[in-house]
């Protein structure tokens, strides 16, 4: 229990620290913008901001208070989850994200789901000893490394719906809609995946427990289900942390693509027109995003392996 | 790798770096010519990669796009490690609290992918290519910081430094003739890997409309460009998303057989 | 050559395993050419041979499982043909009829699983409950305590002892009438190589045929009925046990036993190729100690603790010039922390260590560097200490210079004379460590830590990780290298045999301190410490 607790407490600090590290960051960015820092707050320097509106900024951020007042004004703001009003969109930024995260946490989470299954189906099927698996076993790395999102989602666009017409190009809401996008997201990173399982699967199936499971009679099924899958979990596992923001950082992309509404389109329009505390909520949400995955995912790994064994 | 492969990918490298620096010699062409009596045509005889909606020959512009996405990747790169290498050997090599320091910091720079670090580096200073140098090479930083830093503390703890010490060598001499040396080799790994992620980055930025702006022929905006056409004209997106394929799974072939391996940057 | 058994037990009763001419092919390679033995129940056969002689391979082929191309004249397996089982066929032998122990049980289980899940696995065709009853019958069988906590447990949570019971549980619970021990006891130490070896003498006598896969024909005679000696996949010699250890006739089983150090007197070779020397004088003979008075080391109550455990706890001795002391003790005892902080690579928390009466330790680096010349090191695995981008020739000329280079040319000659010092061919100059064999690259290590001409060598497990008779070549390689230079070795190994054989003076370790120490011949012949008494009978000696 007490072992527990503290780990929480870690946990939660180093979320905490972290938080504020990105935060100070922005907080140095907007500063750092030549010129006015509420034009900068407003959609960057010479924008087209109101004077009313520039006022409202001033008032709200506190830039007529010396450097340390404005921080920690910052600060305070943020800790109510005060993000302030999206230039570019006169809503509350929280509302704002709110509407598009759902969206933008579907694809994620299903893509997520999606590379785990391809990956743990790749590694397996290449490590037979025949051709096809080494084929299989070398794309799977070029894919992995090599194929952008962007082309992959027009390619896929263009076999799929355009040549073939079975599924949308453009998101209508429907599940159809939803596969291509979430196979865009997935490939790439279950690329990655397999090549994590694959290593630590041919590690586990060369190893001395292996011999042993199969002189006491297990089939090569048996020694994949209850041997196999646990190694090659582990160390994917302790990457989901990064696998879920890399996904996030795909959304940007395949919703571009896919012309889907979501977090990373709310990104994409903030950062064209520099509309600031818009890019603060999503920096700061993806970042303690991160945090949360990374505890889960901590949790399961001590769940899987208490012994904390290097598989 | 096989002996094929390995003459294969020096072949490339060869190819890439003449295509880049002399684009002339394989597409004599100007990639900005506009031509609206030839726009759209489909792949032909003429025109190998077809013709884009002003009419212009998508071959040339891929041949000539070239430098540009080139030059950021490896432009980016160049700052990605640079920051890397110092900030992972000085992690590595400094005392333990100066390492747990920049271990935190890198940390944080880690929990934001490396798309989204960009995207906020352009929001606050506006796309183009300069920003886009900066972008993706701080983005890439943490990811290869702490690898450089892990390869360097492994050397560091080695029997090889040990054997040194009882040998008598002196701190200057070890990190001279052991510690540098065998810490290059990976990182000229590390680097070609690097390139060839960093032009994937590029070009991602360029597709959103965030990076060289047009009618520049860099292989992302082609590719955003040619979204728009996806149903009317698929070779405006497919060849330059082909080109950058190429373009990285070649370096990550390279990286591989000097001995890298692909990893979470 | 047949291992043809007189069954003295059951003179009607048939072999449980018959194998005639087993040949194991890997694409063009033979690992096992034209084996032939036979199994009875109630009897142990020992394959004994050393690595690449095909003995491992030639045990996994009665299970289906050497991974090759099988061929023989015969193969029966408890009644079935092994040449015409397809897997399905091997599955119904394996866990049921013939179960295997493998060496290491931290490796051989999964550390990811629970020990009671890896034994129950083994039961087919029955209902869980019944699975899980038999499973703790059967802790409970090999003397585990408390069975049904420790069954949950993975094996990293297992004592070295509880992981070793749980082995042989998961090796048994398919009541198979013969046993496969494959180098069962080679990552063990000696309180546990004892329980195995009392194991596998158990089984026996419940009736079961064991095969019994070692290098070691110190253990292999405290089990086996019948040995069978095996070199480049043939067998060269086999016969009863006693005869074939007491009247060897084949060349190669002479040599092995020949290399054994335990009984062997100091100085005398345990290779064939290694000329008898000449009566030396001894080591601390008037004629070394008048040139030279001081000791070579003197360590005083060296200490070091690691998070509030004492690894080495006020240890103290000397060493005198062209002697050698050997630590032993087993892993865990604090040796391989002694041997650092007198190189100088740990900073103890207390004690000193003065190198040819000079303060090495503690000192500043800087301070003490130039005396380093006059200590070197060995390890077990020498490739680690090498810089991957040196070729031979360039790690001794580096060597040779200092550091300052590792060019071959100018000091082409003393490369040269330091190979052939270590017997190692000159064309050797030009390979990359990485080409040599184990043999060779130890040899190297050896050369590399002689050219400054140290007075002291610390010699941290050197020959642990080497094949029986190679381990010969290198200790007479050791003890003619220290007569023709004068150097001291301070020699930590577990082997008991290998430390009797190299040591003037011997110090036994356990739990951070020297229990017991003083001239080899007496702490052995009448050990005073009861932990040495402990150590010495539980390991089995030849001589």
């Amino acid at each position: 229990m007490m072992g527990t607790l503290r780990w929480l407490g870690r946990r939660l600090g180093g979320a905490l620290v972290v938080l504020w590290l990105v935060a100070t960051a922005i907080f140095l960015g907007i500063r750092l913008i030549p010129g006015d820092p509420a034009e900068a707050i407003m959609g960057g320097p010479g924008s087209q901001a109101s004077a009313e509106a520039l006022a409202a900024a001033r008032a709200e951020y506190g830039l007529d208070l010396p450097l340390p007042g404005q921080y920690l004004m910052f600060l305070g703001k943020l800790v109510r989850l005060d993000f302030g009003t999206s230039y570019s969109l006169k809503d509350p930024v929280l509302t704002v994200m709110g509407e598009v995260l759902p969206s933008t946490l579907v694809l994620a989470l299903l893509g997520l789901v999606l590379a785990w299954v391809l990956a743990l189906v790749f590694a397996a099927l290449s490590l037979r000893a025949n051709r096809f698996g080494e084929l299989l076993g070398n794309m799977v790395e070029i894919v992995a490394a090599a194929v952008p999102h962007f082309w992959l989602g027009a390619v896929l666009i263009m076999v799929f719906s355009t040549m073939l017409g079975w599924l949308p190009a453009v998101d209508n809401g429907s599940a159809a809609g939803l596969l291509l996008p979430v196979l865009t997201l997935a490939l790439p990173l279950a690329g990655f995946l397999t090549q994590l399982m694959r290593d630590s699967l041919a590690s586990a199936f060369s190893s001395q427990f292996a011999l042993a499971a199969r002189a006491r009679g297990a089939s090569r099924l048996q020694l994949f289900w209850r041997h196999g899958l646990r190694h090659a979990a582990l160390p994917a596992l302790s990457l989901t942390g990064w696998a879920f923001s890399s996904l996030l950082s795909g959304a940007v992309v395949v919703e571009a693509v896919f012309a889907r509404p979501g977090l990373g389109r709310a990104l994409l329009s903030a950062v064209l027109s520099r509309d600031i505390p818009m890019v603060t909520g999503i920096a700061l949400f993806s970042a303690a995003s991160y945090m949360v995955v990374m505890a889960v995912t901590e949790a399961v790994e001590r769940l899987i392996n208490p012994a904390g064994v290097r598989a | 790798m096989s002996r094929l492969a390995k003459l294969g990918t020096g072949v490339f490298l060869v190819l890439l770096v003449v295509l880049a620096l002399f684009p002339q010699w394989l597409a004599p062409g100007d990639p900005l010519a506009v031509n609206p009596a030839e726009a759209f045509q489909a792949p032909n005889l003429h025109h190998v990669m077809g013709t884009d909606e002003s009419g212009r020959d998508v071959l040339t512009r891929i041949v000539h796009g070239a430098r540009d996405s080139l030059f950021i990747g490896v432009a980016a790169t160049a700052l990605g490690m640079g920051i890397a290498v110092l900030l992972g050997t000085a992690a590595a090599l400094s005392p333990r609290w100066l390492d747990e320091a920049i271990l935190r910091v890198l940390e944080a720079l880690y929990a934001i992918p490396s798309l989204l670090m960009a995207l906020l580096i352009i929001a606050f200073t506006g796309p183009g290519v300069g920003p886009a140098i900066v972008a993706v090479g701080l983005s890439t930083a943490p990811g290869y910081a702490r690898l450089v830093r892990s390869q360097i503390r492994t050397l560091k703890a080695s029997e090889m430094l040990e054997a040194a010490t009882v040998l008598g060598r002196g701190t200057l001499a070890k990190v001279r003739n052991h510690l540098l040396p065998n810490a290059l080799r990976p990182l000229l790994a590390l680097i070609t890997l690097g390139v060839g992620q960093a032009v994937i980055w590029a070009s991602a930025l360029s597709f959103l409309g965030l990076g060289t702006p047009p009618p520049a022929p860099e292989w992302g905006a082609m590719l955003a460009a040619g979204r728009t056409y996806l149903h009317l004209a698929w070779w405006l997106s497919f060849f330059p998303g082909l080109a950058i394929v190429v373009v990285a799974a070649g370096a990550t072939m390279i990286g591989r057989a000097l001995g890298g391996k692909v990893n979470a940057a | 050559m047949r291992a043809s058994t007189t069954k003295r037990e059951n003179p009607g009763a048939a072999p449980l395993i018959e194998v005639e001419q087993l040949a194991v092919r890997f694409g063009a390679q033979r690992a096992v050419d034209g084996v032939s033995f036979t199994l009875h129940a109630g009897q142990c056969l020992a394959l004994v041979g050393e690595s690449g002689s095909g003995k491992s391979v030639t045990a996994r082929s009665l299970l289906g499982l050497s991974g090759g191309t099988v061929t023989a004249d015969r193969l029966r397996v408890l009644g079935q043909d092994g040449l015409r089982l397809g897997e399905n066929g091997w599955r119904t032998v394996r866990g049921a009829q013939i179960g295997m122990v493998l060496q290491d049980a931290l490796s051989a289980l999964d550390p990811l699983r629970p020990v009671g899940r890896e034994i129950s696995d083994a039961l087919r065709g029955t209902r869980r409950a019944e699975r899980r009853a038999r499973m703790l019958q059967m802790l409970q069988a090999v003397g585990m305590d408390d069975p049904a906590r420790r069954a949950a447990q993975r094996s990293g949570e297992l004592s070295g002892g509880m992981r070793q019971r749980a082995l042989i549980a998961q090796a048994l619970i398919g009541d198979p009438q013969v046993v496969i021990a494959d180098e069962a006891t080679t990552a063990l130490d000696a309180g546990l190589t004892a329980l195995v070896l009392r194991q596998l003498r158990e089984l026996k006598a419940q009736g079961r045929a064991v095969l019994m896969i070692s290098h070691d024909l110190a253990q292999v005679a405290q089990v086996a009925d019948r040995i069978a000696v095996m070199r480049g996949g043939k067998i060269v010699e086999s016969g009863p046990a006693e005869e074939l250890l007491g009247a060897p006739r084949h060349e190669y089983t002479q040599t092995l036993l020949r290399a054994v150090p335990s009984g062997v007197a100091r100085f005398t070779p345990l290779a064939a190729s290694t000329p008898r020397p000449a009566p030396q004088p001894a080591p601390d003979s008037a004629a070394h100690t008048e040139s030279r008075p001081e000791p070579a080391l003197q360590v005083s109550g060296l200490s070091k603790a690691f998070g509030g455990q004492l690894a080495v706890d006020d240890v103290s001795f000397t060493l005198p010039r062209g002697a050698t002391l050997g630590i032993v003790g087993e892993s865990g005892s604090g040796k391989t922390t002694t041997a650092r902080m007198v190189l100088g690579l740990q900073r103890p928390d207390a004690g000193t260590v003065r190198l040819l009466g000079r303060g090495f330790v503690p000192a500043r680096e800087a301070e003490r560097r130039p005396l380093r010349r006059a200590m070197g090191a060995i390890y077990q695995n020498p490739l680690g200490s090498f810089d991957p981008r040196y070729t031979v020739g360039a790690l001794l000329a580096d060597a040779l210079t200092s550091g300052r280079s590792r060019r071959l040319a100018p000091v082409r000659d003393q490369v040269h004379a330091l190979l052939h010092q270590v017997q190692l061919d000159e064309q050797l100059a030009n390979r990359y460590p990485t080409q040599l064999s184990g043999g060779q690259r130890q040899r190297l290590a050896i050369a590399r830590a002689l050219a400054p001409r140290p007075a002291v060598l610390v010699l941290d497990e050197p020959v642990s990780a080497l094949d029986v008779s190679i381990q010969a070549t290198v200790l007479d390689l050791l003890d003619e290298l220290q007569v023709q230079t004068g150097t001291s070795y301070l020699f930590i190994s577990h082997d008991l045999s290998v430390i009797e054989h190299m040591s003037d003076q011997v110090a036994v370790m356990y739990q951070g301190r020297f229990v017991e120490s003083g001239p080899t011949a007496e702490v052995f012949a009448n050990p005073q410490h009861p932990y040495t008494q402990r150590l010495l009978s539980a390991v089995p000696r030849l001589r």
